[in-house]
């Protein structure tokens, strides 16, 4: 319940945040607007029009009422409403991160389940290296070497990007993302190319959470393993195999959700720099892009997505651990 | 059932790599960066990108192909005896992308939009004496077919031709203007995302961003275009740019950089090609800041830069060594390059200013390469005499707001014309009216501090020259004086390089940033 | 600490540290080297002469690399500084004044966490502008909450500890309490946290550097590097491969170093 107070609480402090961001930024808000060669009165227009002649406390009412009635401002690079910006280019982003804990999930749970089962045996300490290595490298130098071995050398990966461009327009847009559009749509080549596009950055993004589940999973079992309940289980006579998942991994459920959560959250901010180096039309690449063109409309629309959607993560987490819990459930 | 998704997934995608090799024939894949693509109405286009897409969806009166005209909408002009009256006759039967016939009516509302909205096509078009108040009187339609444009002073034809021929005078379909029209924004923020125009293309979809799709517009009054469909794709990266040309995803690259080029000449698949353009990369020195007023450390400083070097070992070809303030092409440029390193000859005048050593100074310079190679090697340039320099390094945006301020220092910047007529560039660099901080007029002279009373008066009088060698004469003094003491150290002029598969044919760019047009490209396997 | 110098996972961090703090040391040394631009010499491949090859302007990518480990490593031990205290000052603060400010700051505290930190940080950055020092700044700014949240904990354990008690019949204000009393007491699970936390301090920093957002070329960084060397992946990998491996050997070395340093001095966290 208070989590729940906490959210609108969060989220004004990250528009006072964002607010006060545009005023410290050294950018003329106006040149983006008018352009470099507009005259002297229609910039003193475009500075009327955009509220800068009132004085800051005004101002940040408007950016609190803006925004609460979904106007974002305008991108100042695309041209387009911020929030139309947004919509179009979130799913991307969205496709990227579940396929990346897809992967994490594949790769990382079964990792850290044997890891802590044959506990200082070589897949554990595969697990560790993995885990270790996802924690230590930089995300943007590995999908560099990944693109330049497969793309480039190799050939077996298409290149940046989502679709090959003449395929855009190509499937309705329905859901935004590409894969399930163009199934619906029922054009498999499109699908094709999507999927193909999709392997390798999300490899690259996945390594992450791969890390990360395999690292959380791994303690977690290991907790559960030494538990009574699993000494109880095993003097039952139940198999092995019944007692690891069945009854150990059930006991994990619950952090599991909220490292999921979480990973969810961190993945978003992996997509940054992932998007950036694959050309990946997300919301990462809208907002580095709006970066080199200072574009503060656009960052601190995307800011303000990015917390809203960890603190609602945060707060599903919260709620789903409660459920799962049963310790914190009364 | 996750392992058996991605078992799925890996086996589909071992036996589809093929799949993504080449472009069909009738698409023409066009790989550019778009991030500074933020509207693609004409009437506020200020962006390289945009100026290049309004000149392939909409049409203008008339074009300029080899520095001749040639009519477009226009089926032929007539200019009055005193030089000050322009009727233009219409083609017949050329129609809008909506279907709507061009009719006078819309050029002469094309051309009031332009004025009255006061956007980034605004000051072309008040070149011509239009202005808020007098646009709707001097730029009329006399019937459906007959556009009339009156002069308030005689103006060199020339200058009135180019002017005609650039983006601010494409010609927008006014039924929809009407349509759209919102607080008497002159559709422009419908415009912004759409596409209102006759032009050979017409515009299927843009994501910002990411890219645009033009399909071809069949009922196009010349000849429609053989290519069907272009995608026009941001690609940020050279070396992304050049590794999809050479992997055929791409058919043309447009900002490929020096090394990237170097390696593609050795390439069979693809050609280059390189069109000398009107823009300039100059260093402008803002002589409000004390040691830049001093002559001597400005001319020092142009004797401290290695031109052919930085041509040589970082442009490659890309662009040349060029010093006066007229890039070559126009009429009237002069092809003087008196500066060379001499470092010493910089140093003794580094001390006759009494800096000798101790001279330190900012460099604002745009986060893109090459401008920062470029940066980086003037500021070792310019630490052989003991200059040193800090290189600021920040968007164009950025760079803009301290350049109209007159904060910077130095300034490593980029000019291009708008329209192919000498008065574009001359007027930037080398007229200032006022030099008071509240001036209206922040044209590069403006913005670099530089008092030129008397030029200012010459650039205006060869404007409304009409003896077109006469008015060559007046440009190339201008250019001496602004090459001896003017505050730009001006290195080197653009070249458009692009490099395409060998399969695309006819593509023919010329000066200007639009003046690039894939009507005519084909490509081989089209039938 | 001697515990610390037997384990391998120790060793092994030091071990993948040790060129890089040697770079950093002998960084200013190859200043001249690693910014001298020699454009006759661009883009050689690693070989004799120059062991990590040359970049886009001639200049030596292992000089470049070892002087960028002062700027990188300089970054994150700054942020480090800046962001740790600052975490433990707030939240013994929190912890003894309690109260409204105590709701206050945790307030402030969940919502800072509530950002992922490369995204908060790349929005301040580019409201500040580019720069070491920003970048630094804007990091830190990040980084503290879970630094406050830690040494609120701890300090309403150690409240009501007799010491604290007599501080306060002394006539000691709370704030002098909090900050000269119990703040003290956090420092060595605040070093433990610090430890864990500089790998990913070390990549926020490199990402921002990758971003344009952290040092200004010529000055070498490594993620800045990589980002240039990028330009020219295809024809010469190595520009852009050796910082990058700079960048992981340190995250390795952090991560390393950082989770024998938990084990060492945490009993509570036992080995496994």
């Amino acid at each position: 319940m208070r989590s729940l107070l906490t959210l609108p609480l969060t989220l004004l402090a990250l528009l006072a945040c964002t607010f006060a961001f545009t005023k410290i930024a050294p950018i003329d808000p106006v040149l983006a607007v008018v352009g470099d060669r507009a005259s002297e009165a229609a910039r003193i227009q475009a500075r009327k029009d955009l509220g800068l002649d009132r004085p800051w406390p005004i101002q940040f009412l408007w950016h609190v009422e803006r925004t609460v009635t979904g106007d974002l401002g305008l991108s100042t690079s695309t041209g387009h409403a911020v929030l139309d910006d947004l919509a179009q280019v979130f799913p991307a982003t969205i496709e990227l991160a579940l396929a990346a804990t897809l992967i994490g999930l594949v790769l990382g749970l079964p990792l850290g389940i044997i890891g802590a089962y044959w506990r200082g045996s070589w897949p554990d300490h595969l697990a560790r290296l993995i885990a270790l290595l996802g924690h230590s490298v930089p995300v943007f130098w590995l999908g560099l070497m990944a693109l330049y071995l497969f793309y480039a050398l190799l050939g077996w990966a298409p290149g940046p990007g989502r679709l090959n461009f003449y395929l855009e327009g190509l499937v309705p847009t329905v859901s935004g993302f590409i894969l399930l559009d163009s199934l619906l749509a029922g054009r498999l080549d499109v699908a094709g190319d999507a999927l193909a596009h999709l392997v390798l950055p999300a490899l690259t993004l996945g390594l992450f959470s791969t890390a990360l589940f395999a690292r959380t999973s791994r303690a977690l079992m290991l907790d559960a393993l030494g538990q009574d309940f699993i000494l109880t289980a095993r003097a039952k006579g139940l198999s092995e195999w019944n007692v690891v998942l069945g009854h150990a991994l059930k006991s994990c459920a619950a952090p599991m959700v909220t490292t999921l959560a979480l990973a969810l959250g961190s993945l978003l901010e992996g997509s940054v720099l992932t998007e950036t180096v694959f050309s990946w039309p997300g919301l990462g690449a809208y907002m580095t892009g709006a970066l080199m063109a200072a574009d503060m409309a656009a960052i601190l629309g995307g800011t303000l997505l990015i917390g809203l959607v960890v603190s609602l993560l945060n707060l599903g987490a919260d709620f789903l651990q409660r459920k799962l819990d049963p310790r914190t459930a009364s | 059932m996750l392992y058996v998704r991605t078992l799925i997934c890996s086996l589909f995608l071992v036996f589809c790599a093929p799949a993504w090799a080449e472009t069909p024939p009738n698409v023409l894949m066009v790989g550019m960066r778009l991030d500074d693509l933020a509207t693609l109405d004409p009437a506020e286009v200020f962006e390289v990108s945009g100026g290049e897409l309004v000149a392939n969806l909409y049409d203008r009166l008339i074009d300029m192909v080899d520095g001749q005209p040639k009519g477009v909408l226009a089926e032929s002009w007539k200019i009055s005896a005193d030089g000050r009256q322009f009727i233009f006759t219409l083609k017949k039967g050329t129609k809008f992308h909506s279907g709507k016939v061009v009719t006078a009516g819309d050029v002469a509302w094309s051309f009031e939009r332009v004025v009255k909205l006061d956007r980034g096509a605004a000051p072309l078009l008040r070149q011509l004496g239009l202005t808020q108040q007098n646009v709707g009187l001097r730029a009329r339609a006399e019937g459906d077919q007959t556009f009339v444009l009156d002069l308030a002073d005689p103006l060199a034809p020339g200058l009135v031709l180019n002017i005609l021929s650039s983006y601010a005078a494409s010609v927008v379909d006014s039924r929809l203007g009407q349509q759209f029209e919102k607080n008497g924004d002159f559709a422009s923020t419908w415009l912004r995302m759409h596409d209102g125009g006759s032009g050979p293309f017409k515009l299927m979809l843009w994501k910002p961003g990411q890219g645009l799709v033009l399909d071809r517009f069949v009922n196009h009054h010349g000849r429609p275009p053989a290519i069907e469909r272009i995608a026009l794709r941001h690609v940020a990266e050279s070396s992304v740019q050049r590794l999809m040309l050479e992997k055929g995803d791409l058919d043309i690259a447009r900002n490929l950089a020096p090394d990237d080029l170097e390696r593609l000449e050795r390439n069979t698949d693809v050609k280059l090609l390189r069109i000398p353009q009107g823009g300039l990369v100059y260093l402008g020195m803002n002589m409000k800041a004390p040691p830049l007023a001093d002559p001597k450390v400005r001319r020092a400083l142009k004797l401290l830069i290695d031109y052919d070097g930085i041509a040589r070992n970082i442009l490659k070809g890309s662009k040349t060594v060029h010093q006066t303030i007229l890039a070559d092409g126009f009429a009237g440029a002069l092809k003087e390059t008196p500066y060379r390193q001499n470092i010493e000859e910089a140093k003794r005048l580094l001390s006759e200013a009494g800096y000798g050593g101790r001279l330190a100074l900012t460099l604002d310079v745009r986060n893109v390469s090459p401008s920062l190679y470029i940066a980086s090697a003037l500021a070792a340039d310019f630490a052989k005499a003991g200059v040193r320099i800090d290189i600021v390094q920040m968007d164009n945006r950025q760079l803009l707001t301290r350049y109209r301020a007159r904060s910077h220092m130095l300034t490593l910047a980029q000019w291009s014309p708008d329209y192919p007529d000498p008065h574009a560039t001359i007027q930037g660099f080398a007229w200032n009216p006022d030099n008071s901080d509240a001036s209206p007029f922040r044209l590069l002279a403006w913005r670099n501090g530089w008092n030129i009373p008397e030029l200012t008066g010459l650039v205006q009088s060869a404007k409304s020259e009409r003896d077109g060698t006469k008015r060559a004469k007046l440009y190339e003094q201008v250019q001496r004086t602004a090459l001896d003491g003017g505050p730009y150290a001006v290195m080197f002029q653009d070249m458009l390089v692009l490099a395409h598969r060998a399969s695309v044919h006819n593509l023919r760019p010329g000066l200007t940033f639009d003046s690039m047009r894939y009507a005519d490209v084909t490509k081989d396997g089209l039938k | 600490m001697k515990r610390l110098a037997h384990d391998p996972t120790a060793l092994a961090g030091a071990f993948l540290l040790a060129p890089l703090i040697l770079g950093a040391l002998i960084g200013p040394f190859l200043a001249e080297t690693a910014l001298v631009t020699h454009l006759d010499a661009r883009l050689l491949p690693p070989g004799q002469g120059h062991w990590f090859g040359t970049d886009a302007l001639g200049r030596d990518v292992l000089a470049r690399t070892l002087a960028g480990a002062g700027a990188t490593l300089g970054l994150a031990f700054l942020v480090a500084g800046l962001a740790a205290p600052l975490g433990l000052a707030l939240g013994a603060v929190a912890g003894s004044l309690g109260g409204i400010v105590e709701t206050l700051l945790m307030r402030t505290t969940d919502i800072a966490l509530a950002v992922p930190r490369l995204i908060l940080a790349l929005a301040l950055a580019a409201a500040l502008g580019p720069g070491l020092l920003n970048a630094a700044l804007a990091v830190a700014l990040t980084a503290w909450p879970p630094y406050a949240r830690q040494a609120r904990a701890e300090t309403l354990a150690a409240r009501k500890a007799d010491f604290i008690a007599a501080a306060r019949l002394c006539g000691a204000s709370e704030m002098r309490i909090a900050l000269v009393h119990i703040a003290p007491l956090g420092v060595s699970s605040m070093l433990v946290r610090l430890s864990l936390d500089l790998s990913g301090i070390v990549l926020a920093s490199a990402g921002l550097g990758f971003l344009g957002l952290g040092a200004q070329p010529p000055l070498p960084e490594w993620g800045a590097m990589v980002a240039t060397g990028r330009t020219h992946l295809v024809d010469a990998p190595w520009v852009a491969g050796f910082p990058g491996l700079a960048i992981l050997m340190a995250g390795l070395g952090f991560s390393l170093l950082g989770d024998a340093i938990r084990d060492a001095l945490d009993p509570r966290n036992e080995r496994c």
